[in-house]
């Protein structure tokens, strides 16, 4: 039987265009299953058949660590895609120049205040953010709007950033993509 | 000035920062013991000549050092000073994370000298000629100067696996550059230049080399016998070169330290060219845009380099768009079946039919009029009726649940009125329809109350 309380928590935030992940982070900072997660994973049936009869596609349902809804037969990127997109590419360009991509997923990483600080100042990031027509006053407030708004970067209780299950996804997919790829 | 040399060796090792400095600028600069003037004259007047260290700063100036064979060269025209070989030695010996690792041509090099002397002994006259005792005199000098050359390359070698190993720990301290690029390329470099030509040069078991080569090991065994008759310094020679090919291990070691560094590397150094390429790619697309090569001025959604990913798609902010929530827009499904056949039921289906008055009707048989008349006058009717025509339909509906037809009410109505008193019964002001089949009938609704047949109960 479903929660009232977690499907009302999980509706706003799928209407909100968030995606829900697998894991959450703790006080500790240490990564955890997502109640909501394992909600809708235990009525499946209902949550699904929910928001299908609402007109929307529930996405995850294939096995992914994370679940999103869009409206039903438009698999194209929006503007919120893109922005999210860019940012991400942005933030894994300034990691893998400057550190090892665990930073972005092991506990004992994340993208600090100084970090931010960084990408908000280099030039190409800026001139890309523009082109993607992030709009945010800097980079990193278009980080916090859009990335860990959207939970595709989960801030830990000392404030640096991990990736969240989707996002981790997406730099697996980048890392899949063009291992084979010659530019 | 002339100084003696020992007292000068001895001042410039108290000095040894400055002059390791100067080293680092070799090491970085091809090796070539050439450096630029200037830089030797800074830090002169940074470390030297503050001090009051009197004898210093007059020994070790430019010209002081050049004069007494330190710098051995001063090109005046270039602005170069070319430092003396041994002083590099000795400074790399002083600072081993200085020292410079033997190299494959290094190695190709003392090869070629044991060769050489292999070929011109087993050419001479004998043992005892002259000429084989100089020969001697020299490979025994070049089999001492290799032992003590390998066992400071394998110094070298593990001071670097040992710096490999520091630069990679800082892959798990977050906040600390590392840049697996780099430590890929230096990897690589120690691999190929030098870690495999010291295995190569010390394996015991070496057989292979180029055509008309000897390997170390095989010119060393070549002597050995050569001197199958002098079994003492065969056995020296034997001990040597054990000596030698002992630090074959060692080495081997060191590999292995380092390849387990290297796995995880290559896995960083993938990892960070995939992101190079997904970043420049989009710059690419940046680019096309700056040059005004397109017309769009901002990145716009259907670009391939943004469409190929599929980790999601069409992300937005629902609430905000109030659109119909049921917009059927998605591929058919087993569910789209359903809902509309539960639509489906819910439909009142509405035959466009045209009715005609019962007036209109085929006349009732005589066999059915009599059946109705029988009924009717058997049957026990109800003393109070508000609407007498539904009232007498509902009740042959019930008699003739199967076969009830509007002409059965004219028969019926026809029989009820001959046998109720027309006391009885009320007209209303009122007009009703009865649609039975396809034929319709309107009447004013008659009441009754009370009295009648002995039929009406």
């Amino acid at each position: 039987m479903f929660d009232k309380r977690k499907s009302i928590e999980i509706y706003n935030q799928l209407m909100n265009g968030k995606v829900i992940n697998k894991h959450k982070i703790l006080n500790d900072g240490t990564r955890a299953d997502n109640a909501l997660y394992n909600e809708i994973i235990e009525n499946l049936d209902d949550y699904s058949k929910q928001y299908i009869m609402a007109g929307y596609e529930f996405v995850g349902l294939e096995g992914l660590p994370y679940f999103y809804i869009r409206e039903a037969g438009t698999d194209y990127i929006s503007d919120l895609d893109k922005k999210i997109y860019v940012l991400l590419l942005i933030v894994f360009r300034y990691v893998s120049q400057k550190y090892s991509m665990d930073k972005l997923t092991h506990e004992a990483g994340g993208l600090s205040p100084f970090d931010l600080e960084e990408i908000d100042n280099d030039e190409s990031f800026k001139e890309l953010a523009h082109k993607a027509q992030i709009g945010a006053a800097s980079i990193s407030k278009g980080i916090e709007t859009n990335l860990v708004n959207k939970n595709f970067m989960l801030a830990k209780p000392t404030g640096e950033l991990l990736l969240g299950d989707a996002g981790q996804a997406f730099l697996e997919e980048v890392k899949g993509i063009y291992s084979s790829i010659e530019l | 000035m002339k100084i003696q040399k020992a007292s000068l060796l001895i001042k410039i090792l108290e000095y040894k920062e400055v002059f390791l400095t100067l080293l680092d600028y070799v090491n970085d600069n091809d090796n070539s013991n050439d450096v630029p003037e200037i830089i030797y004259l800074q830090l002169y007047n940074q470390f030297i000549a503050k001090n009051d260290d009197a004898e210093a700063s007059q020994w070790l100036t430019l010209e002081s050092l050049t004069e007494n064979d330190i710098f051995v060269h001063n090109d005046k025209n270039a602005g170069t000073i070319t430092l003396q070989a041994f002083l590099i030695e000795t400074l790399r010996f002083v600072d081993i994370e200085r020292a410079k690792e033997l190299s494959s041509t290094d190695f190709e090099k003392i090869r070629e000298q044991f060769q050489s002397i292999w070929e011109s002994v087993s050419s001479c006259s004998g043992i005892g000629s002259e000429l084989y005792h100089e020969l001697m005199t020299n490979f025994n000098e070049l089999l001492t100067t290799t032992l003590s050359k390998i066992k400071r390359n394998v110094e070298v070698l593990t001071v670097q696996a040992d710096d490999i190993a520091s630069k990679f720990d800082l892959r798990h301290d977050h906040n600390t550059s590392y840049n697996a690029n780099e430590l890929y390329q230096k990897l690589s470099s120690l691999f190929e230049k030098y870690v495999y030509p010291s295995l190569e040069f010390t394996n015991p078991k070496m057989e292979m080399s180029g055509y008309g080569k000897l390997t170390f090991v095989q010119s060393i065994d070549e002597f050995i016998q050569f001197h199958s008759t002098a079994p003492k310094v065969a056995s020296q020679i034997g001990y040597k070169k054990t000596a030698i090919t002992s630090f074959y291990k060692d080495i081997k070691r060191v590999l292995e330290k380092l390849e387990r560094y290297y796995r995880f590397v290559e896995i960083d150094r993938e990892n960070y060219l995939s992101i190079e390429k997904a970043f420049n790619h989009l710059g690419q697309e940046v680019e096309r845009l700056r040059h005004g090569k397109v017309r769009n001025k901002y990145l716009t959604n259907d670009l391939d380099v943004l469409n190929q990913y599929q980790t999601f798609k069409n992300l937005a902010f629902h609430k905000s768009k109030f659109t119909k929530k049921l917009t059927w827009k998605a591929p058919l499904s087993a569910i789209h079946f359903k809902q509309w056949f539960e639509d489906l039921k819910d439909i009142q289906i509405d035959e466009d039919i045209k009715y005609d008055s019962v007036l209109n009707a085929p006349c009732i048989s005589l066999q059915r009029e009599k059946e109705i008349i029988e009924w009717c006058m058997s049957h026990h009717w109800d003393r109070n009726v508000d609407d007498i025509h539904l009232y007498i339909q509902d009740e042959l509906k019930i008699a003739f649940p199967d076969e009830y037809q509007l002409t059965d009410l004219l028969a019926g109505l026809e029989s009820f009125f001959a046998i109720v008193d027309n006391h009885s019964y009320k007209k209303m002001p009122k007009k009703e329809k009865i649609i039975e089949g396809k034929y319709y009938m309107d009447y004013l609704v008659i009441s009754l109350a009370g009295g009648g047949s002995s039929h009406v109960r």
